[in-house]
C-alpha cells in the first residue's frame, strides 16, 4: 500500500487482529505475524472506524469533524498507511456497526509497532520461551 | 487401571488411565501443583490410553511447539507429538483424551506426553480465567516483583538471591496472574519447588549438595528442590504485583545493575513471557489481562553478570528501584 496512494475500497479489522482496550488507548496484537501495535486514543478511535468498515476518505472526513488541523493530515495518512501496509485492516465484512466516538480532545494520532515480534514457535504450551544454554 | 483427582491451581482434573505407566506419567506431572487453592475448582475430565497407531500430524493453526502441534476444531483441540502421542479436547464436556502410541518392550513413556499434559493444565488455567506467566515472583514490604526471562536466563537464581535477603517468593518460573473486579491484580503461586543447578551452592552455600538428588530432566544438570527446604518459611501462596523485573545476561562478570523499561517494554515482557494461541477467541482475553496489569507495574530490566552473585550486596541496585514503589 506504500505508494502514496491510500486505498480507496472500504477496509475493516482484520479477525486475527485482538484489541486490548486501556482506557483510552489500545494495544493491536496481529495473531498472524505476532507483532502488537500501541496506539493513542486517536489513534484508537481510527481503528473504530476502520472496526466498523470504512473507506481512508471517510476517516479523514471523521476526523476533521473530530477537531483534526489541516497540519495533521499526513499523521492520519500515516496512520492509515501503516494499518493497510501492515494489514491490520483489509478489504472486507466489518465485525461490528456502530457510531465512533472521540474521548476527550482531539490530538494526533499515533501508532508505534514494537521492535520484535511475540515468539512463533513455543517450547511448550507454558512456556513461550526458547532455552538459553546452560 | 487408575483413577485420581488432582487440584491443580484453580482446577480440578479427574484422571482415569487404565495403563499404570501412562497413570505414572500423568501423576507425576500433575502431582507438581502442590499449592493449595480454595475452591471453586474447574473440573476436567482426563483419560489416558494406549493407542494403536501414531496419530496423523496436526498443523498447528492454534499453537505450535517444538515437540507438539495444536489445531483448533469444532468440538475443541486437537494436538499431536513428535512420538505420535495425541490429545483431543471436547469442550463442551471440558473433556480430554490422550492417546500414546505402542511402544517397545520396557521402553518409557515418551517424554513428550508431558506437552499434552501440559496443554491440558494451560488450556484449562485459561479457561478458569486466569493467564499462566513464565515467571517468578518475590515479595517484600507491599512490593511483588515479577521476575522473567527465557528458560535457563536466571528467574531461580535470582528469585533464590533474593529470598537468602528475607524477601518471600510465590515460586521460580510457574504463576497465574488475573485482574480482579476492582481491577487490581492478582499473581498466585502453583509450585514452590525449584530447579537449582548444583553451581549455585558457590553462591548460596546453604544449598548443600545439590548433585545427590536426580536430575529432574534427562538435559538438565539441575534438581528439583522445594523452596521451604532450604528456606524455611520463605514461600506465599498470593500477591499484588507492582513490578516486571526482566533479565538479561551481562558481560560485566562481577555487575548487576537496573535499567528502568518504559510503559511499551512493560508490556513486551509480559506478552513474551504467556504462550497466546493463535486464535482470537483464547487470545483476546489474554492480551487484555496482561495489557492492564502491564499498566499497573513500574519496569526494570536487571543485568546480570555471570559472577555477580558473588558479590554480598549484589542485590542493592534492584532493592533500591523497587523500595520506591513499595
Amino acid at each position: 500500500m506504500s505508494n502514496g496512494q491510500l486505498p480507496q475500497e472500504p477496509l475493516s479489522l482484520r479477525p486475527d487482529v485482538v484489541v486490548a482496550v486501556l482506557e483510552n488507548e489500545a494495544v493491536l496484537l496481529d495473531l498472524e505475524t505476532k507483532y502488537f501495535y500501541s496506539v493513542n486514543a486517536t489513534g484508537w478511535a481510527i481503528v473504530q472506524l476502520f472496526e466498523n468498515g470504512a473507506t481512508a476518505e471517510q476517516v479523514r472526513t471523521q476526523c476533521r469533524e473530530w477537531g483534526a488541523p489541516p497540519t495533521d493530515a499526513d499523521a492520519i495518512a500515516a496512520m492509515i498507511d501503516v494499518l493497510a501496509r501492515d494489514r491490520l485492516v483489509v478489504a472486507g465484512q466489518p465485525a461490528s456497526q456502530g457510531n465512533v466516538a472521540l474521548k476527550g480532545a482531539w490530538s494526533t494520532p499515533v501508532i508505534e509497532k514494537h521492535k520484535e515480534p511475540l515468539q512463533r514457535v513455543m517450547i511448550s504450551a507454558f512456556d513461550p520461551t526458547m532455552p538459553l544454554a546452560e | 487401571m487408575s483413577d485420581h483427582v488432582f487440584h491443580c491451581g484453580p482446577v480440578s482434573i479427574a484422571v482415569h488411565a487404565p495403563s499404570a505407566p501412562l497413570y505414572r506419567k500423568v501423576a507425576e506431572q500433575l502431582g507438581l501443583y502442590t499449592v493449595p487453592w480454595e475452591p471453586p475448582y474447574l473440573a476436567i475430565h482426563l483419560l489416558v490410553r494406549d493407542i494403536t497407531e501414531p496419530a496423523e500430524d496436526r498443523a498447528g493453526d492454534y499453537l505450535q511447539c517444538v515437540r507438539m502441534r495444536v489445531d483448533a476444531t469444532a468440538a475443541g483441540l486437537r494436538a499431536t507429538c513428535e512420538s505420535g502421542a495425541a490429545a483431543a479436547y471436547t469442550a463442551a464436556s471440558r473433556s480430554w483424551c490422550i492417546g500414546v502410541p505402542p511402544r517397545a518392550d520396557g521402553a518409557a513413556v515418551p517424554d513428550d506426553v508431558e506437552d499434552l499434559i501440559g496443554l491440558v493444565l494451560a488450556t484449562a488455567w485459561r479457561e478458569a480465567g486466569w493467564v499462566p506467566l513464565h515467571a517468578g515472583a518475590v515479595v517484600r514490604k507491599g512490593c511483588c516483583a515479577l521476575l522473567t526471562a527465557p528458560s535457563g536466563g536466571g528467574k531461580t537464581t535470582l528469585t533464590a538471591a533474593f529470598v537468602r535477603r528475607g524477601w518471600q517468593t510465590l515460586g521460580d518460573d510457574k504463576l497465574l496472574v488475573r485482574v480482579g473486579a476492582d481491577a487490581v491484580p492478582e499473581a498466585r503461586a502453583l509450585v514452590h519447588h525449584c530447579n537449582l543447578h548444583p553451581l549455585t551452592r558457590r553462591w548460596f552455600p546453604e544449598v548443600g549438595d545439590l548433585e545427590r538428588l536426580p536430575r529432574y530432566s534427562a538435559s538438565t544438570e539441575k534438581r528439583k528442590v522445594h523452596i521451604d527446604d532450604i528456606w524455611p518459611a520463605r514461600t506465599l501462596t498470593r500477591g499484588r504485583p507492582t513490578h516486571v523485573v526482566h533479565i538479561a545476561a551481562s558481560a560485566d562478570a562481577r555487575r548487576l545493575s537496573a535499567t528502568r523499561l518504559d510503559a511499551t517494554e512493560i508490556l513486551a515482557t509480559l506478552l513474551r513471557s504467556t504462550v497466546i494461541p493463535n486464535q482470537p477467541a483464547p487470545a483476546r482475553p489474554l492480551l487484555v489481562t496482561l495489557a492492564a496489569v502491564a499498566k499497573q507495574l513500574d519496569g526494570w530490566r536487571v543485568d546480570v553478570g555471570p559472577d555477580a552473585y558473588a558479590e554480598p550486596d549484589c542485590l542493592e541496585p534492584i532493592e533500591a528501584v523497587l523500595r520506591g514503589r513499595g
